[in-house]
């Protein structure tokens, strides 16, 4: 008799989820899917508001990610605009833009991530989580967390709030950087940096302790997006998209990200919400590519700060003859690298001059009734574009978010860890959170992708062909 | 330091949800030994400051009641957190003495009535008066 294993909702990611492992008569997995089941529909009610709204409006798509969607929305605005902002304002979006990867990131590797690599995937939930991780390392617990208050303390310092700042707009930002704060700032530089380093060594002896796992986290070949710098260097904010196979070859380069749609379709399911978008010459779904820390550092020739870079090239090493990284757990060793890089980064943009700057907005009327903009967010590259009449009045917007892009190859994740872990009868906490954790690499967040609210304890069914409830497991 | 933390925290884009915010604001104004901080929510980075207050006041919007509701608030000793980053007073609370050794030695959570959580950003005529009594039981337990 065929059964179905659901896993609802999905824990320690943002936003709302479930997964199902259909069972065969033996008890083999079948089909696995990660369902998506909330909506929100920003793309729908923000018709008829006004193009210098938007980017107030689209933070508000999330609490974790809310500077991504404002810095994007912006650029699509400055395109509609057909303008280029002024220096300081392109050098202050950029820190925040880095100070949102550092914060994002942070909260997914030390508060998100940590419990089941710390404290084991086999261990008490109820322990398993920020308190099990204080009772076991303090100090590392109270690093991280400052961490992340570090690119809170930016973003608040330049848009006056932590989340969900209306700080940028078309054509530049709204208010300068005030110099008193740079101190301020700059000091928390040196303690970032240690903890960065910290979280780094931690990491390596996690690839130790769980050797034996990581090959069955998402560990196959795709296709890889994200921007480069015009030179090949690891771009966040303005660069051309370029896209490299499983094996390392770049297929596609210098693409400018406003011609996304030539390149990428997106496809629907009648059991998700969540779009999945794929490479237009291979087809659904065999142009399955990710986005976000993995593909970043994968795609990029080099990282232009010293102490990422050298990173880079030991994370370029566990490629070996694939001449790319393909397995999906090295996402965090990806994450924590860029954490290095934003620290870095942030530190050179701090020490320049030109973000003291007083011009920090182009002012146009509507010279475009459409506009993209794009950039990489913590989980990949984001696209908002729009339509507007000539008063700058929405028509209509897209948007394709860096979690929708690597809906497939979530998928396919779940698949591979339930063929490993699942034999049929037996389905413990372990197994369920190992599943469970191999979404948690590519640290989804569906606030954003569909737009889901509400968060539940987990509960995971075994049913029948027929749905009869034959046990489950709830915490 | 002496001083007294004061956190007022909600979402002022949806009606009353914003009253924690709005009376947090107001007390800044009426009384000079408090610091006040506002959130949308309550995030574990908000712990570090907290340890270094010997009292801390959370403004908070309710959902249910007809009147200001102020409760002393203890470490919560069940050790779940709420979610990924957003807690309780009482989970806050507990993470600053595990985190740091210390919490607040006193924290009262003030819960403002509301009655429209709807988008806008205006409160109702009578949460606004709870705003009002909810600052008065602010300055009562300054007093205490």
């Amino acid at each position: 008799m065929s059964r179905t294993i659901t896993v609802s909702p999905v824990t320690r990611i943002e936003g709302h989820a479930k997964i199902t492992i259909r069972l065969d008569d033996q008890g083999n997995v079948g089909e696995a899917r990660f369902h998506v089941n909330e909506f929100r529909g920003f793309e729908k009610f923000c018709e008829g508001r006004m193009l210098w709204e938007m980017a107030g409006i689209t933070s508000r798509i999330c609490g974790i990610c809310p500077t991504s969607h404002l810095i994007t929305s912006a650029k699509a605005g400055d395109d509609i605009l057909a303008i280029d902002i002024p220096e300081t304002a392109e050098k202050l979006r950029r820190l925040i833009t880095l100070a949102q990867w550092l914060q994002s990131h942070a909260l997914s590797f030390f508060h998100l991530s940590s419990p089941d690599f710390l404290l084991g995937f086999d261990a008490d939930p109820a322990k398993r989580n920020i308190f099990g991780l204080i009772a076991l390392d303090k100090e590392f617990t109270r690093r991280g967390i400052r961490l992340r208050k570090f690119g809170q303390e930016i973003i608040e310092v330049l848009g006056t709030r932590k989340i969900h700042t209306p700080w940028a707009v078309a054509g530049g930002v709204r208010e300068p950087f005030e110099a008193s704060k740079k101190d301020y700032l700059l000091n928390w530089i040196p303690e970032a940096k240690e903890t960065a380093l910290l979280a780094l060594d931690t990491l390596k002896e996690i690839h130790v302790k769980f050797e034996h796992d990581i090959p069955n986290f998402g560990n196959f070949r795709s296709l890889f997006l994200g921007m480069v710098a015009d030179d090949g260097a690891l771009e966040y904010y303005d660069g051309k998209l370029r896209l490299m196979d499983g094996a390392g070859n770049i297929i596609e380069d210098k693409v400018d990200p406003k011609k996304y749609h030539d390149y990428f379709g997106e496809a629907v399911e009648p059991w998700s919400y969540l779009k999945f978008p794929y490479y237009r010459p291979l087809g659904y779904p065999k142009g399955m590519y990710r986005v976000g820390p993995l593909a970043r550092v994968n795609i990029c020739d080099y990282i232009d700060t010293p102490m990422a870079e050298a990173e880079r090239r030991v994370f370029k090493a566990l490629a070996g003859d694939a001449g790319v990284v393909n397995n999906s757990f090295y996402y965090h060793y990806a994450r924590l690298i860029e954490i290095l890089f934003s620290v870095e980064k942030i530190e050179m943009l701090l020490n320049d001059p030109a973000i003291l700057g007083s011009n920090i907005r182009a002012r146009a009327m509507i010279n475009r009734e459409q506009g993209i903009g794009a950039s990489e967010a913590p989980r990949g590259t984001l696209f908002h574009e729009y339509w507007v009449n000539q008063d700058g009045v929405l028509q209509k917007l897209n948007l394709i978010i860096a979690t929708a892009q690597n809906n497939l190859a979530m998928n396919r994740t779940v698949h591979q860890l339930a063929m490993q872990y699942i034999d049929g009868n037996k389905v413990t906490e372990g197994i369920l959170n190992r599943v469970e954790a191999g979404i948690r690499c590519f640290d989804p967040c569906l606030s954003c992708s569909t737009h889901a609210v509400g968060r539940m304890p987990i509960h995971l069914q075994l049913l029948d062909a027929e749905d009869h409830l034959l046990s489950e497991i709830r915490r | 330091m002496n001083r007294t933390l004061v956190i007022g925290y909600g979402n002022t884009l949806r009606g009353d949800d914003g009253a924690g915010i709005c009376a947090a604001e107001r007390a800044a104004g009426r009384f000079p030994g408090v610091d006040i901080l506002t959130v949308h929510e309550l995030q574990p980075e908000l712990v570090e400051t907290m340890s270094r207050y010997p009292d801390v006041i959370f403004l908070d919007a309710a959902v249910e009641g007809s009147g200001i509701r102020a409760d002393i608030i203890e470490p919560a000793t069940d050790h779940r957190p709420d979610g990924s980053h957003a807690h309780s007073p009482a989970t806050l609370l507990s993470l600053c003495r595990n985190l740091y050794g210390r919490a607040p030695e006193r924290s009262l959570l003030i819960a403002i009535p509301g009655q429209n959580f709807e988008f806008g950003e205006q409160l109702s005529p009578f949460t606004e008066m709870m705003v009002e009594e909810a600052i008065e039981e602010v300055g009562h337990f300054l007093k205490s």
